[in-house]
């Protein structure tokens, strides 16, 4: 079983609850699973040696996990996440698409073209929109390979990312990037008026090309119902921004001002391995 | 990925997708969630394998996962509990009969509709924060160290999720332990 790259992250101050007694959940969860083994586990192991009631909440989630899987058809559930999972593009489905202009956005990144594309507007069974916006993203690595990229998953300089949006209905879309630094870019439109699309998965033409600053980045992706131009949009986040002084995290009031719904989506840069 | 590799990952972790899911979302969904956690496992697998801690890693994309559920569930049907819900440091929406861990609570449903109530009118990560802390008694730090961010912006985030839910409960903040 594939485990991690880096060394498992410390334990904190011991991962102990808010009653000051216990472990949390997540850390007993990390020590089933064998994360905690080295010197960053030493707290726990210390508490554990000492909690009866820790210990058998231990004892609780070794048996779940074995009882799991023992009980669970791990096949049947195995080939149904293959079969969902694989409706996503891959690198077995790139072809070459002709793309519009490359464009650079400045400071942050540059759209360049990219060799993956599903069908626009094509139907996903395994996204479920419910009615409201839906934003994923694409990775394509240097070394060629593509992945869907997990909320506050790891990129790299040098990554280049592609959206697809699920919009329960038509509208004018949006894609602007709040960055570690502070610096709102658009990636979408680089320039000009926001493009039109009906109900439905799309995925947006064009790609971006990560650059090397690290930090936590926050993409924001709007539904407008107006052609609003590129920098409208953009400008509506900078004054968000400006009135949450600062933190992207509470840019949500102050955006319901466009007229547009959204939906956001973070990531984290980190360096290149 | 292929479907081997897959089926090692639900046997080394879908009991944990699964528990939490049921704590969070009940058992009627929870098995949904599993196979949705793990399709964004097998799409994110290089983010997924890269990260230092995957049960972190898993751990915050069901919890993500599930109160979006809530959310989107919500906002469908637009019912709220009657019966008020008291947020308290305790981890007040039960789940698993464990040693330890609170008995059969009747207010279950009720609570999860609350919760369901305050999950659709704050931001994705304020409901995050607070579960971690109301639902799960993480500490400060441990809250934290799992979202990548400090302790502080953990603590005023808490504050504001507590102004926020105090808003939407129209609860005195007396109440609120």
């Amino acid at each position: 079983m594939p485990g991690p790259r880096s060394a498992p992250a410390p334990l904190g101050d011991r991962g102990v609850r808010t009653d000051g007694e216990h472990l949390s959940d997540l850390a007993l969860e990390r020590w089933v699973a064998g994360e905690l083994a080295n010197d960053a586990g030493a707290p726990a192991h210390h508490h554990l040696a000492r909690c009866a009631e820790c210990q058998a909440r231990l004892r609780h989630r070794s048996e779940a996990r074995s009882t799991f899987a023992r009980r669970a058809d791990l096949a049947a559930l195995a080939e149904a996440t293959w079969r969902r999972a694989g409706r996503a593009p891959s690198s077995r489905r790139r072809r070459l698409l002709a793309l519009g202009a490359v464009t650079a956005v400045a400071g942050v990144a540059v759209a360049i073209p990219t060799l993956l594309s599903p069908r626009s507007g094509e139907r996903l069974d395994g996204l479920r929109a419910k009615g409201s916006l839906a934003l994923e993203l694409f990775v394509r690595h240097p070394d060629g390979a593509v992945t869907s990229m997990a909320p506050d998953g790891a990129v790299a300089g040098g990554d280049q990312l592609r959206f697809r949006v699920v919009t329960p209905r038509e509208g004018f879309v949006a894609i602007v990037s709040v960055d570690g630094a502070g610096q709102v870019s658009s990636y979408l439109p680089a320039a000009g008026s926001l493009p039109a699309v009906g109900a439905g998965a799309h995925l947006l033409d064009g790609a971006v090309e990560l650059d090397d600053v690290l930090g936590r980045e926050r993409l924001l992706a709007f539904l407008c119902a107006e052609p609003l131009d590129g920098a409208t949009v953009r400008e509506g986040v900078r004054a968000a921004l400006k009135e949450a002084r600062g933190d992207p995290t509470q840019l949500d009031s102050s955006l319901a001002r466009l007229p547009c719904t959204f939906t956001s989506f973070r990531f984290r840069k980190v360096p290149r391995s | 990925m292929d479907q081997p590799a897959i089926e090692g990952l639900y046997r080394q972790y879908g009991h944990l997708v699964l528990g939490r899911a049921r704590r969070l979302v009940g058992e009627e969904q929870a098995a949904d969630a599993l196979q949705e956690v793990f399709v964004r496992v097998v799409r994110g697998y290089e983010s997924f394998r890269r990260d230092a801690s995957p049960v972190t890693w898993l751990y915050r994309i069901t919890t993500n996962y599930c109160l979006n559920l809530l959310r989107d569930t919500t906002r469908s049907e637009r019912r709220v509990g009657e019966q008020p819900l008291v947020m308290t440091g305790e981890t007040g929406l039960g789940g698993d009969l464990e040693p330890g861990s609170p008995v059969h609570d009747d207010s279950l449903p009720e609570r999860r509709l609350m919760l369901a109530h305050i999950v659709a009118h704050v931001s994705e990560e304020l409901w995050e924060i607070a579960v971690y802390h109301h639902v799960d008694a993480m500490s400060h730090e441990e809250i934290a160290r799992t979202m990548g961010v400090s302790r502080r912006t953990i603590g005023n985030r808490l504050k504001e999720f507590q102004c926020q839910a105090l808003a939407l409960l129209q609860l005195p903040s007396e109440i609120v332990a």
